[in-house]
């Protein structure tokens, strides 16, 4: 080859005469000894092949049925939550009707009580400013409605 | 190609016969020994025999088989270096140092300091050399086989060729 007497003159003077040899016979006996080799081995094989192509399969089934596993946990455990939150006015009365022993008779009192007396503050404001207006001769169609809330 | 089991045996019986000489010396060339050689050898066809139902029959057989055959002697070398923990680079020392006291080494001089410059060149490039040196093979089969552009291949060959004249040129 003409590039490679112009890039190695070395290389050229080793030669390419194949260095390596081979036991006598060797080539006769090989297809022989491989033909053996192989069914020696392909029984071996065979069953190891079926697991390694199931294997695959066997971990995507086995990943989808965990992240299914999860996802319906996550929603089981949120629904008991968001059950647990919402109280609705029937559950309220009921607590109170079951617990309402707890409270002092004096509390519930004073509860009761400080409603009255806001809702009499109230009315004690609008009577008097109806009476204002009267004993200063406005017109009643100026009277304010008594039941407009006026603030203090 | 006839895919019925009691045909195949007889078919890869073929197939075996062709190319066993083929298939022996490029893997000898990569891993040196015969012993060794022998070894992969088997391998080989072994796979080959395993694989010949997923034969696509897109490309030459023996493209097929010289890949299988590459791929395993390259295996072995890697799991040597692994079995005894040594670097890539003592697994080369080793073979080198095998070549003159091996009994299936028939060559001068010369050509075992050729063998052993083949020894140190990289994977692609000692292929890629064995090849177009020895086989005479043309840049547009080796493309096919190494799966490699002609470009690329005739670049590699270049870089070797160098490399192994540097070599000789060591005392």
């Amino acid at each position: 080859m003409n590039d490679l007497e112009t890039f190695g003159p070395k290389l050229t003077k080793a030669g390419k005469e194949n260095p390596f040899k081979v036991p006598e016979g060797y080539f006769d006996s090989l297809p022989s000894r491989v033909q053996d080799f192989c069914k020696e081995h392909s029984t071996k094989i065979q069953p190891v092949r079926w697991v390694f192509a199931v294997r695959t399969q066997l971990a995507l089934a086995a990943g989808f049925c965990f992240f299914v596993l999860l996802a319906f946990a996550g929603y089981y455990y949120s629904q008991k939550i968001n059950n647990f939150s919402s109280f609705g006015k029937a559950d309220y009365i009921k607590i109170v009707e079951e617990s309402g022993t707890e409270f002092d008779e004096i509390q519930l009192y004073q509860a009761v009580s400080n409603t009255h007396k806001k809702d009499s503050v109230k009315n004690s404001m609008n009577d008097e400013l109806i009476e204002y207006l009267q004993y200063n001769n406005f017109d009643n169609g100026t009277l304010l409605e008594p039941s407009k809330d006026i603030k203090p | 190609m006839y895919r019925v089991s009691d045909t195949q045996s007889y078919a890869f019986n073929l197939i075996v016969r062709k190319y066993q000489e083929r298939i022996y010396w490029q893997i000898r060339k990569i891993v040196i020994n015969h012993d060794d050689a022998d070894d992969v050898v088997q391998n080989t066809f072994l796979k080959v025999w395993g694989g010949l139902h997923h034969f696509r029959e897109d490309s030459q057989l023996y493209t097929w088989l010289f890949r299988i055959a590459t791929n395993e002697a390259l295996t072995f070398l890697k799991r040597k270096k692994t079995k005894y923990f040594l670097p890539l680079i003592d697994v080369e020392q080793q073979l080198s140092n095998s070549l003159e006291s091996d009994p299936y080494f028939d060559g001068n001089e010369l050509q075992a300091k050729l063998q052993k410059a083949i020894i140190r060149l990289p994977e692609k490039q000692k292929l890629v050399f064995n090849l177009k040196y020895f086989e005479e093979m043309k840049y547009e089969d080796m493309s096919e086989i190494l799966g490699t552009s002609v470009g690329a291949l005739k670049a590699s060959y270049h870089h070797a060729v160098k490399k192994i004249e540097k070599f000789l040129e060591e005392d």
